[in-house]
């Protein structure tokens, strides 16, 4: 069965890393991007099936990201990972369309449960199957 | 005419005021005629007298008197008058000539004669201290005296004998030979301006009070047994029948009394006892009395005539000149009194090093911490043991310095008093000219100050240390951001990890990885928490060698997701091979963040790429490093108060950000200053001078 693929987006080096070995261990496929620009430029040859993504990020931050998936109609699910908790923020990425809005520093299991989430809503096959 | 209510209530008007111009000039026009009138009259009358007493001692068939008194009257007339009154003065004294002279049977010719003689010796003299000294002389000061005895005494007579002796010659008056008459008139006229014009300048000019009324009775003994000695002695000494030859040593029993009074009574008391003694002298010599009458008339005339000429100008000589020490005497004397009071005031004192002996002394009035020395004195040694421990080489050194180089020593020490310790400041200079090598100085308790300064630097210190804590809620959302992300990373890193140990077969390796990671990330949030802490930590401000492009990473690390928030690029251009500088890195870091975040504020109207921030060092001639920090905003309205403390334009800014800035980098000896660009924004600049 094919692997989901999630695209992680963030400016941290480390964060990318780690997010990328977690996705690995539980049966995902972690596509990673330093920069929403770096993002937005392969996106159209790209297909993943999820989207984490950090919220503030030099030149091209997460708003504009999914501000430009939003315009382009994409429906991807889309993951807010910032260690910054505003409640503006939040509101104005649950308008942009995010799935879900999880605040640093993060528990990868409640990530994982939030993708997994996400993805049977999406209508995507549901790999807990897998680790249970 | 208006009342005198009337005039205050109403504004002057420039006639009224000529009208009391003239008046008041009119006024005194009026008082100096009288004055004149009345100094004429008064010469007038006094010459008439002294041609007469002139006469009375004039020696038979000889045509000059002994001291003949007149031309020193008209001399004195015409110092005390200003030169515009001189004609009528002259014009005065012409009748006076005239009937005294011609009524003993002068011819008219030679009445005439002697007076154009008599007025030419007073106009020599007049004129001479007009020109030299401009004022009639008071006999206070050597050089008045020395103009005097110039052109009243010698010049005077001598020029205008020339012209008597021809007249005398060319009326064939009692003329004798030229050269006699003229020397004759030489020492009588010399004689009567040193004894008559002093005592008349002194008494004008001091006016004629009766000096008793203030006198002790110590000095009226002292006056009545001067006086009285001399007449004793001059009547003994001149007024001798057929004294022995070797009996000329008595001559110096009124010089006793007169060496007596120069040195206790001025010019003035001189003046009178010369007069006293030549009173006595020249009757004698009329008389063929005393030790002047030995020769023929002439000859015994000539030796009383020097005798009391010599006499009295040297004795005039010594009463001026101590006259003059005795001022300079009380000058120094108030001077050091006025010193002493101002030391006083100001709460300081004097000091002395006697460099050949090593010894100090100094005054320790009222409120002083040295203690009392004694006028041997300390030796340096003994000084350094009351000196704070600290502070001895730093004061052994400024003296050696002194010494080598003859430099002012200006140097603070405490001077350890039981049970506190007092701040002196002592400054101090070479005594030059000196036979003795020593240093003199003054010396203050700063012991106020010194508290008040820490003081102010414990405040400032405070408040730096406010105003870093007060940064703390602008750097919440960074601090957040730069600890989330290592967390995120051990976490997603460790339950990964945890994922991986669970499964079948679980790569060594890549767990290996893992924990090299979590470790690594661990360090660095350690790194982030120990950098927040020093920059929040109280301590005294330690000044070490520093790297500023360090600095400034550090601080840029720092700010780096507030930065990413803001939507602020930075561009950092930091010089190679840059010195190092001395300064404590915690309050640079604070100085710097403070400057960005500011730069930041600056740009928040801007478009999200149009927030450039630039940041560049480069080593400067002067020996030094300075730091711009530039922005793209729109510039600082007040560039010259921006520094000053409570101005924001900040809603909820205290004001104090570059204030403490400011005084942070000027405690570090540099300077910090702002410049609008000239297309854009504004910069701040820091100079730092080099290790």
């Amino acid at each position: 069965m094919k692997r989901p693929s999630v695209a992680v987006i963030d400016d941290e080096a480390g964060v990318r890393k780690g997010l990328s070995r977690l996705l690995r261990s539980a049966e995902f496929d972690p596509l990673t991007y330093a920069s929403g620009e770096e993002f937005l430029e392969a996106w159209p040859s790209i297909h993943p099936d999820c989207i984490v993504m950090d919220l503030q990020m030099p030149d091209v931050s997460g708003f504009e990201v999914q501000a430009n998936l939003k315009r382009a109609g994409v429906q991807l699910p889309v993951i807010i990972i910032t260690a910054h908790d505003e409640p503006e923020a939040r509101a104005k990425c649950i308008l942009l369309g995010a799935a879900a809005y999880l605040c640093k520093p993060l528990d990868g299991e409640v990530l994982l449960d939030a993708i997994w989430s996400v993805l049977e809503t999406a209508g995507g096959p549901h790999p807990r199957a897998a680790d249970s | 005419m208006p009342t005198p209510a009337e005039r205050l209530a109403s504004p002057w008007n420039s006639e009224e005021t000529d009208a009391l111009e003239n008046a008041t000039a009119k006024a005194e026009s009026t008082a100096g005629n009288s004055r004149t009138v009345a100094t004429a009259l008064l010469l007038s009358v006094s010459y008439y007298l002294g041609v007469r007493a002139g006469f009375a001692l004039t020696l038979q068939h000889t045509p000059v008197s002994l001291l003949w008194p007149t031309n020193s009257l008209v001399l004195a007339a015409l110092l005390l008058s200003p030169p515009r009154r001189w004609p009528i003065l002259i014009a005065a004294i012409l009748p006076a000539h005239l009937l005294a002279e011609l009524s003993v049977d002068v011819p008219l010719s030679m009445v005439l004669c002697w007076f154009v003689s008599n007025v030419t010796e007073a106009l020599i003299g007049a004129l001479g201290i007009r020109w030299t000294l401009g004022r009639a002389p008071r006999f206070a000061h050597f050089r008045e005296f020395v103009m005097f005895l110039t052109w009243c005494v010698v010049l005077g007579p001598l020029l205008s004998s020339f012209l008597d002796a021809a007249f005398v010659a060319a009326n064939s008056w009692l003329y004798v030979d030229y050269w006699s008459v003229w020397r004759m008139r030489l020492f009588s006229n010399a004689l009567a301006a040193l004894t008559i014009v002093p005592p008349i300048l002194i008494w004008a000019q001091c006016g004629l009070a009766p000096p008793w009324r203030q006198a002790t009775f110590k000095q009226i003994a002292e006056v009545v047994l001067l006086l009285g000695g001399l007449f004793l002695t001059s009547c003994v000494v001149f007024l001798r029948h057929h004294p022995d030859p070797q009996e000329v040593m008595l001559l110096y029993m009124p010089l006793l009394f007169l060496v007596w009074a120069a040195m206790r009574s001025g010019v003035g008391g001189v003046s009178l006892c010369v007069i006293i003694v030549a009173s006595f002298a020249i009757s004698g010599v009329l008389q063929d009395r005393g030790p002047f009458s030995a020769g023929d008339p002439r000859t015994n005339a000539l030796g009383v005539q020097v005798f009391l000429i010599i006499a009295a100008a040297g004795l005039m000589l010594l009463a001026v000149s101590l006259a003059e020490l005795h001022r300079a005497r009380l000058m120094a004397i108030r001077r050091g009194e006025r010193l002493h009071l101002a030391l006083a005031a100001a709460h300081m004192g004097t000091w002395d090093w006697d460099i050949d002996r090593d010894r100090f002394t100094w005054s320790s009035g009222e409120g002083s911490s040295l203690p009392r020395v004694n006028d041997d004195g300390w030796s340096t040694a003994r000084l350094l043991q009351g000196i704070h421990p600290d502070d001895r080489t730093r004061v052994s050194h400024a003296l050696a310095q002194a010494l080598a180089g003859a430099q002012e020593i200006d140097v603070e020490f405490r001077w350890m008093t039981e049970p506190e310790t007092h701040w002196v400041a002592a400054k101090g200079t070479f005594d030059q000219p000196a036979a003795v090598r020593r240093i003199l100085g003054v010396h203050m308790d700063t012991t106020e100050r010194k508290v008040q300064d820490l003081q102010l630097l414990s405040q400032r210190d405070q408040l730096a240390h406010l105003s870093r804590v007060s940064m703390l809620g602008e750097l919440s959302g960074a601090l957040a951001h730069e600890l989330n992300q290592p967390l995120t990373a051990i976490m997603t890193n460790a339950q990964a990890a945890y994922r991986k140990l669970k499964s079948a077969s679980p790569d060594l390796t890549e767990i290996e990885e893992i924990l090299t990671d979590i470790i690594s990330e661990d360090k660095r949030a350690g790194e982030v928490i120990r950098r927040l802490r020093a920059l929040f930590v109280r301590g005294a401000v330690e000044l070490r060698p520093l790297d500023v492009n360090e600095c400034i990473r550090d601080v840029l690390a720092l700010e780096h997701s507030d930065l990413i928030a803001r939507n602020v690029s930075v561009q950092a251009v930091l010089a190679a091979d840059l010195p190092w500088v001395n300064a404590d890195r915690v309050q640079l870091q604070q100085v710097l963040l403070n400057l960005i975040v500011n730069a930041c504020d600056a740009m928040s109207d801007n478009a999200s790429g149009d927030r450039l921030l630039q940041i560049s060092t480069q080593q400067v001639d002067r020996g030094g490093v300075d730091i711009e920090i530039c922005d793209r905003g729109t510039g600082i309205a007040n560039l010259d108060r921006i520094f000053e403390p409570f101005r924001s334009t900040k809603q909820h800014g205290l004001g104090l950000g570059l204030a403490i800035c400011h005084t942070i980098i000027r405690t570090h000896q540099g300077r910090l200053w702002a410049t609008n660009n000239s297309s854009r924004g504004a910069t701040m600049h820091i100079f730092l001078p080099a290790q």
